[in-house]
């Protein structure tokens, strides 16, 4: 099932470029401290000078190296949000498919509480919820696992639910499968393709929305080189040394291009796969 | 080059159209050289199978430019102007003043957020120029021509407000509205009710003589065309193939196709069943050689060869290499097997029977669909349960199979009580008795390989086999409904529904049954697939002693297929009769008005015209 | 007419409903979440006698249920308490900003609306086109910016490199550039601009499947100016979809505008928010977060009203 859709992916031209932006990204967030050519927290260098040598990117108001920052400053941006969706995944989804295949009155109870969820705005959650709980990653990731499940639970539950209603279903019911094995063999295959859709979509939005966290304060705290913590700093010193700024800003929007341009093709090879 | 035989000059000239639509490597040349002619007061019939390039065609004559299209070459001749070559600017004036389309689908012709009487008005608005008064008192003149004057509160509906014949009939006076002189329909009655076509059509057959419309009528319903039209052009893979005056074509075909077309339309004064055609249609104008050549049972190598010209052979023009020769194609009927006699009216116990079924949908404040219902079926019979859209046919099936468990009634499966609901039942009544839907495609899982169905049911209902053997046996099942192997791999999209009607009844044979629920499963299907699952069922019927129901709105279709008949309206059984009784002395006047709405599907209507159309549109019809 | 009613009294219902809901969350993140709450808020150098006080005030001191009915009671009547860092009371400090917010959240989204909605509806219409992909394109490069990037980016440009604009929206009334106006100019763009990838996309959807329904079609070989069909038939259906999908829109708002007050220092809402959390000021986090909640949240049900009105089906039969 995953290969023949990762081919029909990679068959676009964006699925080809995201893939690849995809790669250099994950290569930047697990290799990066590692090839970093100094610590991000060392002063090493003059405070504010221009790229170098020694400073690719130059140094940052402390005198540390730009270059290291933003190569050991990914994975935060990246793993937690991550690890968050995931756990709306389980939240959500598992609960999403069982109540839309499921239907009569406990999903018609799910679905309320779920548009209730959903009516709660997501980055004033975070923001109280990280807000009070400062930067620790356990609330981190339980905050965007629990905005983001809505979300993805009502999707989920909907594809389940225009499964659940087919003839192949009744057909399946005919010969007397129970509801489990319907579920798992009849109505996943036909969810899966929204749920990965919905997957690619959501990490993009918790990985931005994190950043943003960190830009406003609210999320990591210095000397930590989060990309979007970054950013924010260098906003002080942009006229003295722009590449405080433009080196996380241009590694973020790749992997927020990444990300897009990667859902953009999935949609469109599920859409093209139902035909 | 004039293919008609009128004197009088036409309204409207289509000449060499030729359309292509962009495809992913190159362009796809879907309609090539389609030349046709119309005349005031005459109607020419457009017909032709799924995909045979009839609508495109005819849109593209208009000078409409379709979303897709790369090319489109030739002459369309209104009043001596090109429409193809007109400007966007003039073509909008001619568009609604001196052409008119009207669309399949009812809910296709308006938009669903505005109310009808203002979109009317626009129609109307943009050829004249009236005060607001007079603009409506035209509208009222337009649908009191459709028989629809004096509805109440008319001006303040939405499309929703209206039923499907009513709105089709709105969509009729939107085209009348500025007086055309050329109207092309575009299959406006395939989605209606047997009984609420005819009044269409007869509204129709007024309208284009009192009006002196030249009038272009598309449909894959080919006796439909004979009733109501003057000549008929018969489409195959983007060509005409034959063109001619509608009895000529129809009772004296000179093309192999519009023979196998005609031999395939079940009619209700004929208990042969119809002929099957093999193969299917290529999805593109075919470059070199006659289209039809793959399927054509009087193929030479030279009619692969070259191009095939429509060429003129006694009353017709037809596109075919051996035109001359005398090919004994005008005898369609009786050349597939009689269904088993039935002579066996003899009332045998049933197998399988409900007894005072009541059903509905929607919990307690629901409408109720079935009122008291029974009905039953033995072994080796086959009997029709048929009725309009909303009788409840389904329902009642769907109740027998155990999807739908009814609100009252008994349901008994050899002698013994059989549970109202599926998961109740033992695995032998599960396995004995199977349904078949209507939509092939929905029924099976778009995720699935047809051999992954396949082997699903084939585990379910024979637990005892290797993986070897399960494979072997989907093969063997494949085989009995004339499936290749080869479709094993297959996804249902790459199938066409006649493949994937096959695989549904190849898997429900998986289950060694008894019975056979049919829910309308060639109501979807062109008339040549059709007829294929038709002769289908009788055989496995014949071969295995299978008691089968067999749902279906088409009357046409039971006369060759069933023994009994069972007729309902409205929720109840109004009728019950052995077939042939009940075609030629229907008891109940529901049944009568069901035969006369299907009788255009007759031997007869064949041969000397459909009289209950001429009746209906001479003497007026009721809103 | 009873209908309608019905349905509106219902989706009010819902909005109460998720009110309390949002509320409750509030209350119980502040006073679940970090260990010792009353230190928390108050720091280590507060005193014994202050953090006591501040236990009672919150009502900690009661079970959590207790609490936050205690709480919900005082909000109620208007006490919100006071600000722990100004001393002033919370209402005071928060409500004047209100209205600031708000004007930016209506610029913002008349900037975007005026970019994204023809940009989406040629896209749309003419699906597929030359000009489908450059719209498309352009898009989806917006679409991978995030807030704070494009804020940042424009307040680098026009504000500190070419200087035609105001660096911070603080002080208002006297910017020194002599127009106390283009104060609200790069705000309410950046706003816009977060905005444009969202509407843009559902616009150019619902467009290019609005305009191949066959009753446009129909509508244009009855002779109907394009112009015309554009105007009756192809918007209403397109405006009737799209306003379902305002409430996605309506989030990038809510983010956006407390990202971009906090670039520009604009005095709003959120501003105000995003300090008071880092200076761990919770009654002002706390009635922040329930005022704009509460703003969503009747933004959310105007939307679902105007859906109701703009669709004749609901409006008549109380089912799609």
């Amino acid at each position: 099932m995953v290969p023949p859709l990762l081919r029909r992916v990679l068959s676009y031209r964006e699925g080809r470029f995201g893939f690849a932006l995809l790669i250099v990204i994950a290569f930047i967030v697990i290799g990066g401290p590692f090839i970093a050519p100094d610590s991000p927290f060392a002063t090493t260098g003059i405070p504010l000078s221009g790229p170098s040598l020694a400073h690719l990117l130059g140094t940052d108001e402390l005198g540390r190296d730009v270059l290291s920052r933003v190569l050991a400053g990914g994975r935060d941006v990246v793993l937690l949000p991550v690890a968050g969706i995931l756990g709306a995944f389980l939240l959500g989804g598992v609960t999403g498919l069982i109540s839309g295949y499921g239907g009569g009155w406990p999903d018609r109870v799910y679905t309320a509480v779920v548009n209730v969820a959903l009516s709660v705005p997501a980055l004033l959650v975070v923001l109280i919820l990280v807000g009070v709980g400062k930067d620790s990653p356990a609330v981190i990731v339980t905050a965007i696992a629990l905005v983001y499940a809505p979300g993805i639970a009502r999707i989920v539950r909907g594809a389940a639910q225009a499964a659940g209603r087919s003839e192949y279903v009744d057909v399946a019911r005919l010969r007397g499968e129970g509801v489990t094995s319907i579920a798992v063999r009849e109505v996943l295959p036909n969810v899966a393709g929204t749920v990965a859709v919905q997957l690619a979509l959501s990490c993009t939005q918790a990985v931005l929305l994190l950043a943003t966290l960190d830009f406003l304060g609210v999320g990591a705290q210095p000397p930590s080189p989060s990309w979007g913590l970054m950013i924010a700093d260098g906003e002080q010193i942009v006229v003295l040394q722009p590449l405080t700024l433009v080196g996380p800003a241009v590694a973020l929007m790749l992997l927020a291009l990444a990300f897009n341009l990667l859902s953009g093709a999935l949609q469109r090879a599920v859409a093209e796969r139902q035909r | 080059m004039t293919v008609s035989s009128q004197p009088e000059p036409p309204v409207f000239a289509a000449s060499d159209l030729c359309v292509s639509y962009k495809g992913a490597a190159a362009e796809r040349l879907v309609v090539s050289g389609v030349t046709f002619q119309l005349h005031a007061g005459r109607i020419l019939g457009l017909a032709g199978e799924t995909g045979c390039g009839k609508s495109t065609a005819a849109l593209a004559s208009t000078g409409f430019a379709l979303p897709g299209m790369a090319r489109r070459t030739g002459q369309a001749l209104l009043d001596g102007k090109n429409l193809l070559a007109e400007q966007p600017g003039d073509l909008r004036k001619i568009w609604g003043k001196d052409i008119a389309y009207v669309p399949q689908q009812p809910s296709g012709a308006f938009s669903p957020v505005r109310k009808v009487w203002r979109q009317l008005d626009e129609a109307l608005e943009a050829h004249v120029r009236l005060a607001p008064a007079d603009r409506l008192a035209r509208i009222e003149e337009a649908l009191a021509s459709v028989g629809m004057a004096g509805i109440d509160a008319w001006r303040r509906r939405y499309p929703f407000e209206f039923s499907g014949g009513q709105l089709q009939r709105l969509s009729l006076a939107a085209a009348m509205l500025c007086a055309p002189r050329v109207v092309i329909f575009d299959e406006p009655t395939t989605s209606l009710d047997p009984t609420t076509q005819e009044t269409v059509l007869a509204q129709i057959r007024q309208l284009v003589a009192r009006g002196q419309l030249a009038a272009l009528y598309i449909s894959h319903d080919l006796a439909l065309l004979r009733a109501l039209c003057d000549d008929i052009a018969i489409m195959y893979a983007g060509e005409i193939v034959e063109y001619g005056p509608a009895a000529d074509v129809t009772t004296r075909p000179r093309h192999p196709y519009s023979a196998a077309l005609v031999a395939a339309v079940p009619t209700i004064d004929s208990p042969s069943i119809a002929k099957a055609l093999p193969g299917e249609p290529p999805d593109a104008v075919v470059a070199a050689g006659c289209a039809f050549a793959a399927r054509c049972p009087h193929a030479e190598p030279r009619c692969e060869e070259g191009k095939v010209w429509l060429v003129p052979a006694g009353a017709v023009q037809v596109r075919c290499v051996r035109a001359g020769e005398e090919l004994g194609l005008a005898s369609p009927a009786g050349t597939a097997a009689r269904r088993a006699d039935a002579g066996a009216a003899v009332q045998r116990d049933p197998v399988l029977a409900a007894r005072d079924i009541v059903a509905s949908y929607g919990g307690q404040e629901g409408r109720v669909v079935l009122n008291g219902v029974s009905v039953g079926v033995a072994a080796d019979e086959i009997v029709a349960l048929v009725g309009e859209s909303g009788s409840g046919k389904s329902t009642l099936l769907r109740a027998i199979a155990g999807l739908h468990p009814p609100a009252a009634g008994e349901l008994s499966y050899r002698g013994a009580a059989l549970p109202p609901r599926i998961e109740a039942r033992t695995a032998d009544a599960r396995r004995e008795i199977q349904l078949v839907f209507q939509d092939a495609g929905a029924a099976l899982n778009p995720r699935h390989t047809v051999g992954r169905s396949m082997v699903r049911a084939i585990t379910c209902h024979q637990p005892g086999l290797t993986r070897a053997g399960r494979r072997a046996r989907a093969r063997e099942l494949l085989e009995q409904v004339q499936l290749s192997a080869a479709v094993i791999q297959a996804y249902p999209s790459q199938l066409s529904g006649g493949q994937r009607q096959r695989v549904n009844l190849a898997r429900a044979l998986a289950a060694e049954p008894a019975v056979l629920l049919c829910d309308e499963v060639t109501s979807s299907l062109d008339v040549s697939v059709q007829a294929g699952i038709l002769s289908l069922i009788a055989r496995l019927r014949r071969e295995r002693q299978l008691a089968v129901i067999f749902v279906t709105h088409d009357l046409a279709v039971v006369r060759s297929l069933a023994d009994r008949v069972i007729v309902m309206w409205d929720g109840a059984i109004i009728e019950s009769q052995p077939t042939d009784a009940l075609f030629s002395n229907p008891e109940s006047p529901q049944t009568r008005l069901l035969l006369e709405a299907a009788s255009y599907k007759s031997q007869q209507a064949f041969t000397s015209g459909w009289t209950a159309l001429d009746t209906l549109a001479n003497e007026g019809l009721p809103s | 007419m009873v209908r309608t009613t019905w349905l509106f009294a219902r989706r009010s219902i819902v909005a109460v409903f998720t009110l309390l809901v949002l509320s409750a969350v509030v209350y119980f993140a502040s006073r679940l979440l970090p260990a010792n709450p009353a230190r928390a808020a108050l720091g280590k150098t507060a005193s014994a006698a202050q953090v006591h006080r501040f236990i009672v005030q919150q009502g900690l001191d009661h079970s959590a249920l207790a609490g936050y009915l205690q709480w919900l009671g005082h909000v109620l009547t208007g006490n919100w308490g006071t600000s722990l860092l100004s001393q002033s009371p919370v209402v005071q400090l928060a409500l004047p900003r209100l209205l600031q917010t708000f004007l930016l959240a209506v610029l913002g989204f008349i900037v975007g609306s005026l970019i994204a909605i023809p940009l989406g509806y040629l896209a749309g219409a003419r699906a597929d086109s030359r000009l489908d992909l450059a719209i498309s394109s352009g898009i989806v490069g917006l679409a991978a910016l995030p807030e704070f990037v494009v804020a940042v980016a424009l307040l680098v440009i026009f504000a500190v490199e070419l200087r035609w604009l105001p660096v911070t929206s603080g002080a208002i009334e006297s910017t020194g550039y002599g127009n106390p106006l283009l104060a609200y100019v790069l705000p309410a763009a950046s706003l816009g601009l977060v905005v444009v990838p969202q509407m843009a996309r559902q616009v150019r959807i619902t467009a290019s499947e609005v305009a191949r329904e066959q009753y446009v079609s129909a509508a244009v070989l009855r002779g109907i100016a394009p112009r015309r069909v554009a105007l009756r038939y192809i918007i209403p259906a397109v405006a009737g979809r799209v306003v379902n999908v305002f409430t996605l829109t309506l989030a990038a708002l809510f983010t956006g505008v407390v990202v971009v007050e906090t670039v520009f220092g604009y005095p709003g809402v959120g501003q105000l928010l995003v300090t008071s959390i880092g200076n761990n000021d919770s009654p002002v986090v706390e009635f922040c977060v329930v005022l704009m909640g509460t703003g969503y949240i009747m933004l959310n049900l105007a939307a679902d009203l105007f859906v109701i009105a703009l669709n004749p089906r609901l409006r008549r039969t109380g089912v799609m």
